[in-house]
């Protein structure tokens, strides 16, 4: 019998898979498809102080190996998730994190202390959405920024605190630090890489915003060595999202160094995608040989300089 | 939908009808898809790139399991679908969207364009069946580009062809075909517009629709991330309240209402 559970500082869910931001909503349409409980947990969709329409569009383009988006966090607001959404994704019996979207650090500390008290088990500070003016990525990409709303957002949370990072910075190593310092209880990445498509014939970006975020398959080897990288520079568990399409790939991922994992893009592409990666897993941990998941953590042994 | 039914299955193609050099019937065997498929509601077929691409259902025969969609040639996805041989399994998810109402209706004045004929024919079938009026017409460029023609007929009590080049019934677009059917039918307490094409044609049926004080539905293509709800890529603008706002075209759509649609804020 193999152990699914795993661990991200003092939670425990019964296995690593996670369903990532934005790309399943707040669960109401997945759960047509099958029961929310078989998942690890499920991060909501983002959720700002303010209801938002988002972008115009078009908000989609396909590339090799993924899609850009570029929604621009529409959500009807933190009032009317606390109404009409949490209280029945609650029931659902499956661990909930909310992740939160804000312009500014009163954003964030006033979204943390509305969630207070809802039942739900860590709160994901988004600072690394690409496709809106202000806030998210903006903050995401300064240290000193990250360090004050993780620090701020600590003070006021009864649920750990997770800081979810971008890509779109020089050294994502020095962010996860800022996160770590600030008092973040695990980190979670990547967000999506910033991208761009252009139609030939209209000499227009395809997306309305001009730039969307990367996601797929193939941002998967750039999640995986941004995980490892951030793993190793922080003492916080680390969430490890980006690609992952397979069951493969979460075990890579969780060899990177990452205590659990988010699946995202492949809940578009195939809504079972997530049931079918939870099926696959047990014969492919047996096949290797591993009998709990937890212990694939960071299990990776990179090649020293000068082995031979 | 209800819980745990069956929304993907593996499609097994039975045929490809080409009805010119760019646009082909794909005959499919799907059981679940072809029992649960309301008129304006899309499948999803996974196209060998990385997003599903979605089709309106163009008839469905649920006895025989059979689920019929149009495609236009237009990319890679659409030309890979196109290519398939008869006996190839794909992988089909759906039927979703929220469909024409099909109710409080006894005359029908269903407009096409483009690709936007093909989900109006499983309308037309279904409008019949009912016992509802049923007036059609379709716009083309030239009349070497009209389709279905006679398929168009078949269910309708009068079927017109425009064209905007002449030689059709009508010459000028799918709204003045409309123009044509009206005026020779008129109204009932219970007329209804059921219009499907591209967005100027959708444009200008409104425009025709508020003129004349007629209800309709229209139905709106969109680029979809995945195409059940989850990730709030195909943004249809509508009006709440006097407000703008963006619903999907896959969940609260691909029908909307031509009232609740922002018609300024669409391009």
């Amino acid at each position: 019998m193999i152990d699914m559970r795993v661990r991200v500082g003092s939670l425990v869910f019964d296995n690593p898979l996670l369903a990532a931001s934005g790309t399943y909503g707040f669960g109401r349409e997945m759960s047509e498809f099958y029961r929310l409980d078989r998942l690890g947990g499920i991060v909501t969709k983002a959720v700002t102080r303010e209801p938002r329409i988002g972008n115009p569009p078009h908000r989609i383009a396909e590339t090799a190996g993924g899609m850009l988006n570029a929604v621009g966090l529409q959500n009807p607001g933190i009032d009317s998730v606390l109404r009409d959404e949490l209280p029945w994704l609650l029931k659902q019996h499956v661990p909930v994190v909310v992740n939160i979207a804000g312009r500014d650090l009163s954003d964030y500390v006033v979204l943390t202390d509305n969630l207070v008290g809802s039942g739900i088990s860590a709160v994901e500070l988004n600072l690394s959405c690409p496709n809106v003016k202000t806030g998210c990525m903006a903050i995401g990409s300064e240290p000193d920024l990250i360090e004050a709303v993780t620090r701020a957002c600590k003070r006021v949370a009864d649920v750990p605190v997770w800081v979810k990072l971008t890509p779109n910075v020089t050294h994502i190593g020095d962010m996860a630090k800022a996160a770590e310092a600030g008092g973040a209880d695990a980190i979670s990445l990547i967000n999506t890489l910033l991208g761009m498509r252009i139609d030939i014939r209209t000499r227009r970006p395809v997306i309305k915003n001009n730039t969307g975020g990367y996601s797929g398959p193939g941002v998967f080897p750039v999640a995986l060595r941004m995980v490892h990288e951030c793993s190793q520079a922080v003492r916080i568990p680390v969430v490890g999202i980006g690609g992952i399409h397979t069951a493969e790939g979460v075990i890579e991922m969780m060899l990177a160094g990452a205590s659990a994992v988010q699946i995202g893009t492949a809940n578009l592409i195939d809504p079972y995608a997530m049931p079918d990666i939870l099926d696959a897993l047990p014969g492919l941990l047996t096949e290797l040989g591993a009998e709990a998941m937890a212990a694939l953590t960071g299990a990776v042994q990179p090649w020293q300089e000068g082995a031979r | 939908m209800t819980m745990n039914a069956r929304l993907k299955e593996t499609a097994h193609v039975t045929g490809i009808e080409w009805l010119d050099s760019e646009n082909a019937l794909l005959r499919l065997n799907a059981p679940e898809a072809a029992r649960l498929a309301q008129p304006g509601q899309f499948v999803l077929l996974a196209a060998g790139q990385m997003l599903n691409r979605p089709f309106g259902v163009a008839l469905t025969d649920p006895d025989a399991g059979m689920v019929t969609v149009g495609i236009k040639k237009v990319g890679i996805g659409t030309g890979a679908l196109l290519d398939l041989e008869q006996g190839s399994a794909i992988r089909l998810l759906g039927p979703f969207g929220h469909g024409f109402s099909l109710d409080n209706v006894n005359r029908a004045y269903v407009i096409g364009g483009g690709t936007g004929i093909f989900p109006l024919l499983f309308l037309l079938h279904v409008l019949r069946s009912r016992g509802v009026e049923t007036f059609a017409g379709c716009g083309f460029r030239t009349l070497q580009q009209a389709l279905l023609q006679e398929d168009f007929s078949d269910v309708s009590d009068q079927y017109l062809t425009a064209c905007e080049s002449g030689g059709g019934d009508v010459s000028g677009t799918a709204v003045d075909a409309l123009d044509a059917l009206y005026l020779g039918h008129g109204r009932t307490e219970r007329t209804r517009v059921f219009a499907c094409g591209p967005i100027p044609m959708l444009r200008a049926v409104n425009r025709w629709c508020e003129t004349h004080d007629v209800a309709a539905e229209c139905s709106f293509e969109a680029r979809m991330g995945c195409g059940f709800g989850i990730c709030r890529g195909c943004a249809v603008p509508v009006l709440k309240a006097g407000a703008l706002d963006y619903d999907r075209c896959c969940v609260e759509g691909p029908v909307f209402d031509r009232r609740l649609i922002a018609w300024e804020a669409l391009s």
